[in-house]
């Protein structure tokens, strides 16, 4: 009898490329593909277990919870310690809550891995009979704060919950060892102990070259900031596909289509779909590098003295610009970067760490002005517009008597709770304009979209052809500020804009006389 | 006497529905005016302002009253020109409904945001009386809500039109009790208008209380009132149908299916089409018993069929709106062909057929007989309400699509305060509620089987309801803010408890 065959071959990583890798993975393939994150790398979870906590890890299926659970165990065995890897196996919650119930009465720490949906239900229906539950629930809805104030708003004693929704796992570090784990030698061997060669040996010598690689992390890195989670099983299903194209053999006569840069553009899955939404190399367009590209196609198509060869070219020029996002050397002084690093600039530009929230939110209030006004680059006050009819159709005019000075506006950046900020990266896909009122906060959450509407505008189309939604999103915020102001009935400047011309009055009302004011 | 076909008509809406919904004019705005001066019990009526809001072009400044021009301090200062065009833009503040005829006051509708706009009654009375019964009847303080907000005048608009507005007269309003339809009653266990009664009671606890410190109306609101309360006008009139037919009605209300697919070339739009025309045809079939009562009344019972057909030749049997002899001649042809034809397969009797023939001319969709029925008038005020898209009067193959903001009133009224549900328990009480169809529950095929209506299949996706039109309608109320999105398909809509 032979020694058993490792179980880390190609056929492994073809599955890894179909995304659908199955629940089961041999002990070997767990280790080989587990990557360190925060969570274990920097003890986070360790620290819990010997402090006698108990973690909740929850998110979505793919997040590497289980996978944590494997991690730890052999460290801290059962039955001192307590493990739930699967709660969708349970039909009946009580079940399950009784096993906890009875785990956190006997003070043993542990890890359950529950997807947010079960949790969601479970909290929300059982709260009643377990009162553990209320715990994890206000933990749960308070992953993510605003400010300072909400941090009592949860108690992290004896349980921590960790919702790996939250996570950005696309940082240097994660992407880095993905790359090292899925393109080590182990794959390049036959079963025989031969070198492999074909289309997977050349995309793992590719992918193992420094600029290569370090051009798939800020590509990924740049993915990240995106408003899309992003799981550790999307990045290895990406990874694995850029090498196998999801091929179970090397071909060893291969043509472009199954060279990694053409494969991070054609499999399926969660990255691949954001990056053809928003890095497909027809959009991001540099006069330079295009021209570059273009000429290099042409040349190269046009030696074969084809006809017809404008598509031909056109195919060639997107092969070329798809390499050139990694192997970025065709052209001196450019590199990939300056393809895709003003992809929604005014929101990054916002959320830049090293901007003060000071001038972010004047940049906002700014913005928001000049969307209603377009010739307002007013930083100092918000002005609060009110729109209002009954039938279906957007305004012929919006109305305003009141301005917000921003002393009473706060920017505000979500971020981790801190009870559980060293478990994991978090990165921000929002951040909000807060008003305080005097009993309440109203907030509106400027996301990619809504920056990028009203970065976009700039006050050059008008009025009447921009999208509702967005829109609707400013109005509501507004009303709800306007409901919380304090006014005088008799005495006050109305702005009346008339939308379909976008020409402005500005009347003051006083004393039930009126005051013209002519712009 | 002889039969005057837009009385008939009228007189059969009145009968199946409870009030008159024979209006081609009828506009969302209409109803905020009606209900809020019901709510309150009073109208305000501000000649100044009417005046004021004039078309420029009509009543240009010169020829204003001096009176006019002193509100203005140095009123010298500002140019007949300069005041032409201030007034166009104050104008259009109050006329964003496009219903503010300023010349003809008594037809106008301002888009009212507080008291002072709420000024007169004329178009959409009846209709408007149900909607407010129905608010009424909630055990709820949404009347005083109402009251609350309409009567301060703190926002923006009531502030640019104080100087004209403030010194208008009340004028008291009798609000006559809501009389159930003779064909059946409306209220009642098992009955829609009553799911409408429970519906206003959960909506008035998202509306905004005022309190001293709080002194400011709040717009939504009184848009997520009349919203809704267009809505139900909707709503219970698809169904009346169903609710006062002999034979006893369906157990599910007439399904509405809300296309949220995002296009128009597959099963789920083609079903929403499909329901659409269910509710026109029902609609009718409500105003053809009411036609039937009617003319029972009028004593048509006892007419024959050569009695119809020799005052048809006589030209004594309709009395017409035409002057020409030639039209005259031609609508009674018309009406002769239509009565011949008519049929009653159950009931051949002379006067079922009678029936069948004047419902048939009255919804004729050429109009010649200038009827405008309530299938039409429900029709055209579901596309200015924002229940049905495309808008416009010449749109064709319309689907149910609503609004967001129309969207919203009807989620607030069936989830609580503070409270959360899943998405599929949501499309269950749409369903079960409301006859509202979006996917994802376990009845929406029998419930669409129950009226006749078969899902097709789609070549491109296995079950476009479930998947496709359901996840849209998941965006939707997702982007209103109420619903957050679960690993496990889950998806769970809560509403916040209000904050203040």
């Amino acid at each position: 009898m032979g020694i058993e065959a490792s179980t880390l071959n190609l056929r492994f990583l073809s599955q890894l490329a179909q995304g659908g890798f199955a629940e089961q993975l041999t002990d070997e393939q767990r280790r080989e593909i587990h990557i360190t994150t925060r969570l274990d790398g920097e003890e986070y979870l360790q620290d819990a277990l010997e402090d006698g906590k108990q973690v909740v890890l929850t998110g979505n299926p793919g997040d590497g919870k289980t996978q944590y659970i494997l991690q730890m165990k052999p460290e801290y065995p059962e039955p001192d310690y307590f493990y739930l890897s699967d709660a969708s196996e349970y039909d009946d919650y009580t079940v399950l809550l009784d096993k906890w119930k009875d785990a956190l009465d006997a003070d043993r720490p542990g890890i359950l891995a529950i997807n947010d949906g079960p949790l969601y239900e479970m909290t929300t229906q059982h709260a009643d009979d377990y009162p553990f539950l209320e715990k994890v629930r206000s933990q749960f809805q308070n992953q993510i704060i605003y400010d300072e104030d909400q941090v009592d708003n949860a108690d992290f004693d004896s349980i921590v919950v960790i919702d790996l929704n939250n996570r950005n796992i696309l940082t240097r570090k994660v992407i880095g060892q993905a790359i090292e784990n899925l393109t080590s030698n182990k794959f390049l061997k036959e079963n025989n102990g031969d070198d492999i060669d074909g289309h997977i040996a050349y995309n793992i010598d590719k992918m193992r070259n420094d600029r290569v690689r370090e051009n798939i992390i800020r590509l990924l890195q740049s993915v990240g900031h995106l408003d899309a989670h992003v799981t550790v099983r999307d990045l290895l299903n990406f990874l694995a596909y850029c090498i196998t194209g999801a091929k179970e053999e090397s071909i060893s006569d291969f043509d472009e289509d199954l060279k990694y840069y053409n494969l991070a553009f054609s499999g399926s899955g969660k990255i691949f779909t954001l990056l053809n939404e928003y890095f497909h190399p027809r959009d991001l367009t540099h006069p330079f590098i295009d021209s570059k590209l273009w000429a290099d196609a042409e040349e190269e198509v046009s030696r074969r003295d084809e006809e017809d060869s404008e598509e031909e070219v056109d195919q060639r020029f997107i092969e070329k610009k798809r390499q050139f996002y990694f192997e970025d050397v065709a052209i001196r002084n450019y590199d990939a970067r300056d393809l895709y690093h003003e992809t929604n600039y005014s929101f990054h530009n916002q959320r830049n760490r090293d901007r003060s929230d000071e001038s972010v939110k004047e940049d906002v209030i700014e913005m928001i002005n000049s969307y209603f006004m377009p010739d307002s680059s007013k930083g100092s006050d918000l002005r609060v517009w009110l729109s209002h009819n009954y039938r279906s159709k957007s305004s012929l005019s919006l109305i305003s008597r009141t301005e917000i000075p921003k002393r009473e506006l706060n920017r505000r950046v979500p971020q981790l709770h801190p009870e559980i900020s060293d478990a994991m990266d978090y990165n921000h896909d929002h951040h909000v304009l807060e008003y305080e009122g005097r009993d309440s906060t109203v907030r509106l959450r400027i996301d990619p979209d809504l920056s990028e509407t009203l970065g976009a505008l700039n006050g050059n189309i008008p009025y009447i052809l921009r999208g509702r939604e967005e829109e609707q999103q400013l109005l509501e915020f507004m009303e709800e500020i306007e409901y919380r102001e304090s006014h005088d009935e008799d005495y006050g400047t109305v702005h009346i804009m008339d939308t379909e011309t976008g020409e402005l009055e500005i009347l003051t009302v006083n004393d039930d006389r009126y005051q013209m004011e002519r712009r | 006497m002889p039969m005057r076909l837009n009385d008939v008509n009228s007189d059969a809406s009145e009968a199946a529905f409870g009030f008159k919904a024979t209006s081609a004019s009828l506009k969302p705005v209409h109803l905020s005016q009606v209900v809020f001066s019901n709510v309150l019990g009073s109208t305000h009526q501000s000649q100044d302002l009417f005046k004021f809001v004039e078309k420029p072009g009509k009543t240009p400044s010169s020829d204003l009253d001096e009176k006019y021009h002193g509100l203005f301090e140095s009123s010298r200062d500002l140019s007949d020109e300069q005041m032409d065009n201030l007034r166009y833009r104050m104008r259009k503040v109050l006329d964003n409904d496009n219903a503010l005829y300023a010349s003809s006051p008594r037809h106008s509708a301002m888009t009212s945001m507080s008291d002072w706009f709420v000024a007169y009654r004329r178009l959409g009375v009846t209709p408007s009386q149900f909607i407010y019964t129905v608010l009424d009847e909630s055990d709820s303080d949404i009347n005083q809500k109402l009251t609350d907000q309409l009567q301060d005048h703190h926002d923006a608009i009531s502030l640019l039109f104080r100087p004209l507005a403030k010194d208008g007269e009340k004028g008291n309003v009798t609000v006559s009790p809501w009389e159930e339809p003779v064909l059946g009653e409306a209220f009642g266990d098992g009955k829609i208008a009553d799911e409408f009664v429970e519906g206003f009671e959960t909506l008035s606890k998202h509306l905004k209380d005022s309190n001293g410190d709080y002194d400011l109306n709040y717009a939504r609101d009184l848009r997520r009132t009349i919203k809704f309360g267009g809505f139900l006008l909707y709503v219970y009139m698809a169904n009346r149908h169903n609710e006062i037919r002999d034979d006893g009605g369906k157990d599910e209300p007439v399904p509405i299916v809300l296309n949220y697919t995002g296009n128009r070339n597959n099963p789920v739009a083609d079903a929403s089409l499909e329901s659409f025309r269910v509710v026109g045809s029902e609609i009718q079939l409500a105003t053809r018993l009411g036609v039937k009562h009617v003319l029972d009344l009028q004593g048509y019972k006892d007419y024959s069929e050569e009695d119809v057909l020799r005052e048809l030749e006589n030209h004594n049997f309709l009395e017409l709106n035409r002057n020409k002899e030639n039209k005259i001649e031609q609508d009674y042809e018309k009406f002769e062909q239509v009565f011949r034809a008519s049929r009653d397969p159950e009931n051949d009797t002379t006067f079922h057929r009678l029936v069948d023939a004047v419902s048939n001319v009255i919804h004729d969709f050429s109009n010649r007989f200038d009827t405008y029925t309530p299938q039409s008038t429900a029709q055209t005020f579901a596309w200015r309400a924002g229940i049905l898209k495309p808008r416009g009067n010449r749109a064709n193959k319309r689907r149910y699509r609503p609004d967001p903001e129309m969207l919203e009133p009807v989620l607030l009224s069936v989830i609580e305060p503070g409270t959360s549900m899943s998405l599929q328990d949501l499309s269950e009480e749409l369903r079960e509620r409301y006859g509202i169809i979006v996917g994802g529950t376990e009845q929406d095929r029998s419930h669409l089987a129950e009226w006749d209506i078969r899902l097709g299949a789609s070549a491109s996706e296995s079950d476009p309801l479930n998947n496709q039109n359901y996840e849209g309608f998941k965006e939707a109320v997702s982007s209103l803010g109420y619903a957050e999105e679960y690993a496990d398909g889950v998806t769970i809509v809560s509403v916040p408890e209000e904050e203040i």
